[in-house]
């Protein structure tokens, strides 16, 4: 299966010819080398060059970052073998169809749409990451960097990086994405070795070769900290929860021979989030220590690597960004279309494309890369938890299994209770007290899941006496 | 073909980790390494669709 196919499963691409509606055939099966080659390369994209530096800019200290991404990624892996893999291999069935036969048609479309709107903001974070390389290639001074704490677009010309940008990734999306995803597939290995190279040549700057010291704040450890070392485990651990926990994996997972293909995705978060996010936090090391940067201010990544290692480096930060973000636009149209499907899907795609390029023009999603992703997982996992109760703990209860399938519902209204009462109050506890949002993709998920048990264990007694009676 | 495209391919992946590495230990000038990496970035992506399976 190619990274093309993959990805086009996971946003049911090719209606009709990838099993969406049925269980993935024997013959259909791949063996484990597919997913190994997906996982790094789909997790070594253009935002990893923000991600690092953002750690530093939170006062994320050496422990926190050597040893609680370690842990937190590890926890990633095992959720992906020992639940999405299970699921996936066990109903061989896609995310939108199991939650079909679960929540309803009609929810799924509520799904999509905030599937479809977080995927756009995540496109858009990779499209700001790709225009500070772009303005590499200008006079210093055309495009305006925007730094961590930029929210609004820096000028003209930094609206114009991102429009050509997200405009040329849209185009190609429109297209159909599979030139670009064989691009992706090639580049993998060469992308992590250009952010190995920038850590190399940043040690050598800073003559040393003690990471240690280096990624320990120079500051006193007080207000400045924004990220502990828990922080740093839920983060990682959660950055991607709607693919594991939120089972948006199942999709590819399906394929999988056996469960064990879950452990290809620590090729993805040991080299992409562990590896290039330390390599990727050395270079804004560099940039403080040498200087002066104000980490809080930080340093955009185009600028960084471009210093680092000159023209390949930026041709990473482009080729990393496009890689990840054209999937993303894609996905995001399938998304939009699933919800109008008489929406051709070249129009759907258009529709992603621009509100990507609307995200992206703002350097607020991509600044505050470090609080999204925690809320894309927030809003998403939920939904793993509905299907773990499902799969694993249904007959156990006493509640129907896919009860909108086999009590023919389009909208079962204890999914939607069940999923948006824990999302509410999960934003509340964020955007109110300010709870850093990794936090609470699993609170929210295992209340998602009580509830959901609770109510449907109502749910089925109210329809066995509705049986009863005739 | 693919023998001859394989080992270019590994050699430019060679070429983009080793220069950085002897820039380290001072044993390279970075404008000497940032050619190298830029040729080998090319020379990687005209050799690997040869001999990489997209599967």
């Amino acid at each position: 299966m190619t990274t093309a196919e993959v990805s086009a499963d996971a946003g049911e691409a090719k209606a009709g010819s990838e099993y969406e509606r049925e269980r993935v055939p024997e013959k259909a099966l791949k063996g484990p080398t597919a997913f190994w080659g997906m996982y790094a390369g789909e997790h070594t994209a253009g935002t990893e060059f923000m991600i690092g530096p953002l750690f530093v800019a939170w006062g994320a200290d050496a422990a926190s970052l050597i040893f609680g991404l370690l842990i937190g990624n590890l926890l990633a892996v095992l959720t992906w073998r020992y639940l999405t893999a299970v699921i996936a291999c066990d109903n061989r069935l896609t995310l939108y169809y199991t939650m079909e036969r679960i929540a309803g048609r009609h929810l799924v479309t509520l799904y999509n749409l905030a599937n479809g709107l977080l995927f756009c903001f995540l496109a858009g974070a990779m499209i700001t990451v790709s225009a500070t390389a772009v303005g590499q290639f200008f006079p210093e001074g055309t495009v305006k960097m925007p730094t961590f704490e930029s929210t609004m677009p820096t000028g003209v010309a930094w609206i114009i990086a991102c429009v050509a940008i997200g405009g040329a990734m849209t185009v190609v999306a429109m297209r159909g994405y599979s030139v670009v995803a064989k691009v992706g597939h090639f580049a993998a290995p060469w992308m992590f070795l250009v952010f190995v190279a920038c850590a190399l040549v940043t040690l050598g700057r800073l003559e040393t070769t003690d990471i240690w010291a280096l990624l320990t704040p120079t500051t006193e450890p007080a207000a400045d900290k924004k990220i502990s070392f828990l922080g740093v485990v839920c983060f990682s651990w959660f950055c991607n929860a709607a693919m594991h926990l939120g089972m948006a994996d199942l999709s590819v997972l399906r394929f999988a021979k056996k469960p064990s293909a879950g452990w290809a995705s620590s090729a993805g978060m040991f080299l992409g989030h562990y590896v290039a996010w330390i390599c990727a936090a050395l270079l804004l090391v560099y940039w403080v220590r040498v200087h002066d940067v104000d980490p809080s201010q930080g340093k955009d990544p185009g600028t960084m690597v471009n210093d680092a290692v000159g023209w390949a480096g930026l041709a990473c930060v482009v080729i990393a960004g496009w890689t990840t973000a054209n999937p993303t636009i894609y996905r995001a149209g399938l998304a939009f279309q699933g919800m109008v499907p008489s929406m051709p899907r070249q129009a759907a795609t258009l529709l992603a494309g621009t509100v990507c390029i609307a995200a992206g023009i703002f350097p607020a999603f991509a600044m505050n890369l470090l609080s999204f992703v925690g809320i894309y997982g927030t809003v998403l996992a939920p939904v793993g938890a509905i299907i773990i109760v499902d799969h694993f703990f249904a007959e156990r209860l006493g509640i129907r299994r896919s009860p909108a399938a086999s009590l023919g519902m389009n909208f079962n209204g204890v999914v939607v209770l069940s999923w948006l009462l824990p999302v509410g109050v999960a934003m509340g506890l964020h955007y109110s007290l300010g709870v850093f949002a990794s936090y609470l993709p699993l609170p929210s998920a295992v209340a998602c899941g009580v509830l959901y048990a609770v109510l449907s264990k109502m749910q089925s007694a109210a329809a066995d006496r509705r049986l009863a009676a005739g | 073909m693919k023998q001859i495209a394989m080992i270019v391919g590994l050699a430019s992946l060679a070429g983009t980790i080793v220069p950085p590495a002897l820039v380290m230990v001072k044993m390279m000038p970075e404008s000497t390494m940032r050619t190298m990496m830029l040729i080998s970035a090319i020379t990687w992506f005209v050799t690997a669709p040869v001999w990489m399976k997209a599967e």
